[in-house]
């Protein structure tokens, strides 16, 4: 049974890769447009890994993560945010809210992959 | 004459405002332009995006395609040294190819021995028909000696009548000898003539059939041996082609990471657009008269604030004259 990670990006380019990417390491995908489909979408899903981004309409990354770890089936997923922001104060709220790590884009699929491997249990 | 002082400020109070009004008409024939401008940033962005993102699903079924590709041919030629792979069915064919020749040499050293004792037969029948000759001789023999009885038979007169009977009985037996000796040897030169025609044609057979599976046993190996070397080629492609797969592979990661350019472009351009619609409801909202002043302060810092990139921050900071102030930090940081 392949795992199942939810990509939440408002790109279809970054879900496109980061889906393409993920789909040869043998994962299953689902995508979501931005926080609040994502957080629409764990609704009914279980996941292994989440890769979210932080800039996005309706509810950025961090209030998805918020929500996310408010439910209790979602508390302890991994998750790996991606998005251009590198700014530290910009990390430590992505830390405080429960994100797991923290990867700049654009990203390497062979990195991404690595960094996967390390957030994963 | 010089104009007194409150005239010349007048005068000047006069051409700063002509200046304002003049620069306030611009500004309102410029404005329609921004909202037309940021369209056609957002639409220029929408189509970068679905370009990339075409180009990102054929990368995608280029993929697929090459990985279908290589899967079909490992499983028509099989995995070098798998047990059901080619080069095992070359193998067992070629043992199987081996075994078949062995058992027909035995076969044929078999016709062989076969020919050898039938051979051997046939120098028994003639032995036999010597021996033959012999009891004709001795058949013979007892004829006469029959005839002799019977004429001693008749000079003895009535008393010899009881030899007479017994040459008689002799003489019956030795032609009886006789026939059968002759029906033995006709039969034994018949079968004699049998095992020579059987002899002859098993030989002829045998040497045929040894020329016949010399050739189909060459015809064979060549056969094999091209095979073998087409599959060898076969198998040379496959690995080139994995080759070429993990350089593909290769390849499409480094397209993946430049191909997210455009997230960043559309990030940047979403940026402009925003601060082009801030700018246009910040003018439109301005009073038009020229004793007003338009709510520029802080317009930059807001413009500033909604940037997500350090390469933002830094063509900003190079182009109002500050230094760039961001951290250098790793791309990956796990908490």
């Amino acid at each position: 049974m392949p795992r199942t990670a939810l990509i939440v990006d408002d790109s279809v380019t970054i879900r496109q890769m980061v889906s393409f990417t993920l789909k040869q390491a043998g994962f299953a995908v689902l995508e979501a447009v931005d926080g609040q489909d994502g957080l629409d979408r764990l609704g009914t899903q279980r996941v292994d890994l989440i890769i979210t981004d932080l800039n996005m309409p309706r509810l950025d990354g961090i209030g998805f993560i918020r929500g996310l770890r408010a439910r209790p089936a979602s508390k302890h997923t991994p998750v790996l945010m991606l998005t251009t922001e590198s700014q530290e104060a910009k990390r430590l709220e992505g830390r405080a809210a429960g994100a797991t790590a923290w990867m700049v884009k654009p990203f390497n699929p062979d990195k991404l992959l690595m960094v996967i491997g390390k957030v994963l249990p | 004459m010089n104009a007194p002082t409150w005239l010349r400020t007048l005068a000047g109070s006069w051409r700063r405002q002509r200046q304002l009004v003049a620069l306030s008409r611009t500004v309102q024939a410029h404005l329609p332009v921004l909202p037309v401008v940021s369209a056609q940033l957002r639409d220029t962005s929408r189509q970068v995006e679905q370009a990339v993102a075409q180009v990102g699903g054929n990368f995608e079924r280029m993929v697929e395609c090459a990985r279908e590709g290589v899967n079909r041919t490992t499983k028509l030629i099989g995995e070098q040294g798998s047990a059901n792979g080619m080069d095992a069915t070359l193998a067992a064919s070629r043992q199987a190819l081996e075994d078949l020749l062995v058992r027909i040499v035995a076969d044929g050293q078999v016709c062989d021995k076969l020919t050898g004792r039938m051979a051997a037969l046939e120098r028994d029948m003639q032995t036999i028909v010597r021996t033959l000759a012999d009891v004709d001789r001795i058949s013979f023999g007892n004829t006469i000696l029959a005839l002799n009885a019977r004429i001693e038979a008749v000079h003895v007169g009535e008393r010899g009548q009881g030899f007479e009977l017994i040459a008689q009985e002799l003489w019956t037996q030795a032609r009886r000898s006789e026939e059968i000796t002759d029906s033995i040897r006709t039969i034994i030169r018949q079968l004699a003539g049998d095992a020579k025609a059987a002899i002859s044609e098993i030989s002829e057979m045998a040497c045929a059939d040894h020329g016949r599976i010399a050739a189909l046993q060459q015809e064979v190996r060549d056969a094999l041996d091209r095979f073998e070397s087409v599959h060898a080629e076969m198998q040379r492609s496959l690995c080139e082609s994995n080759t070429c797969g993990a350089s593909l592979s290769s390849e499409i990661a480094r397209a993946v990471e430049t191909m997210q350019f455009q997230d960043r472009v559309s990030q940047r351009i979403g940026h402009i657009v925003d601060a082009l619609d801030s700018m246009q409801a910040a003018l439109e909202q301005s009073p038009t008269t020229p004793t007003g002043t338009a709510p520029v302060a802080g317009a930059a810092h807001l413009l500033s604030a909604a940037y997500t990139m350090n390469a933002e921050r830094d063509v900003h900071a190079s182009v109002v004259g500050e230094a760039a102030k961001h951290e250098e930090l790793s791309d990956v940081e796990i908490f």
